[in-house]
């Protein structure tokens, strides 16, 4: 197995070129992102013929064991047993721990990011999967309940015509207001202020 | 609450073994000095002091369960 992450490599075909890629970097074709670097052209009888030119890496797997090991640790230390579950997609990384903790998702469930955050600055990489922790159902709950207010206040802005800026929110709740304004074709939705203080602003477009 | 702040510090280290923390009881405040190995420091405090904010925003919400207020600083 190779140490190589990332690599440039050429083929008459890009099917061959992605081939290619696979066998330098010993890696299986679902783990790699390619771009093309320039589109290759057929031509006549070997003339005028240009070869596919790719740039294939190796997208990182983030390592779910050492998340849940280091989950587990944290909550044996102050007296709870957990068994986090774990999820993927392409983007993500989920795990979800079960259970009663109002001490951690009180505040908007700041500690629950915290802990987030740490865990991903603990075993996450650069270029890998996102990790989203949720404790207790929290963080469905809070997307739930941001939908519902996403859309009371797009219906609020279509009636009144008045843009409307909401309460300050995390990136990730951010972004679930946008994609819920996004359905909105006459509506249209940015950040402003500093973290984090930042607030999402509705407006008609 | 000392192992589960030290469990996440050593998570964040290069140099798990150089980690140390001192507890000080301060009636229902609750000190925790943490030092690393200096070449550490700046993955327990991260960019713009991130992680040593997100490591407060935990142990302050541990500390609420038991009633004490839960100060973490970084050495």
């Amino acid at each position: 197995m190779s140490d190589l992450r990332e690599i440039e490599v050429e083929g008459p075909t890009l099917e061959e070129a992605r081939l290619r890629a696979e066998g330098r970097l010993g890696a299986l074709s679902e783990e790699l992102e390619v771009t093309v670097l320039q589109e290759g052209k057929q031509g006549m009888l070997g003339l005028f013929s240009r070869p596919w030119r790719i740039r294939a890496r190796i997208r990182e797997i983030v390592d779910d064991a050492a998340a849940v090991e280091l989950l587990r640790s944290f909550f044996a230390a102050l007296g709870n047993d957990v068994a986090p579950k774990v999820r993927r997609d392409e983007e993500h990384l989920f795990l979800d721990i079960e259970g009663e903790f109002d001490w951690l998702t009180r505040r908007h469930g700041e500690a629950v990011d915290a802990l987030q955050y740490i865990v991903s600055a603990a075993v996450g990489r650069r270029g890998g999967q996102r990790i989203v922790l949720d404790v207790g159902g929290y963080r469905a709950a809070r997307q739930a309940s941001l939908e519902k207010l996403a859309r009371a206040v797009a219906e609020q802005v279509l009636r009144s015509g008045e843009a409307t800026t909401l309460e300050s929110m995390t990136a990730g709740e951010r972004r679930i207001v946008h994609s819920v304004i996004q359905e909105y074709p006459d509506l249209t939705s940015h950040s402003q202020g500093e973290e984090p203080h930042r607030r999402v602003i509705v407006e008609r477009r | 609450m000392d192992e589960a702040l030290e469990v996440l510090v050593r998570a964040l280290v290069k140099s798990p073994d150089a980690v140390r923390i001192e507890r000080h009881d301060e009636g229902r405040r609750l000190l925790f000095v943490v030092s690393v190995d200096p070449s550490d420091v700046g993955r327990v405090v991260g960019r713009n002091g991130r992680i040593a904010k997100s490591l407060r925003a935990v142990m302050r919400a541990a500390g609420d369960r038991e009633g004490r207020q839960v100060v973490v600083e970084v050495k």
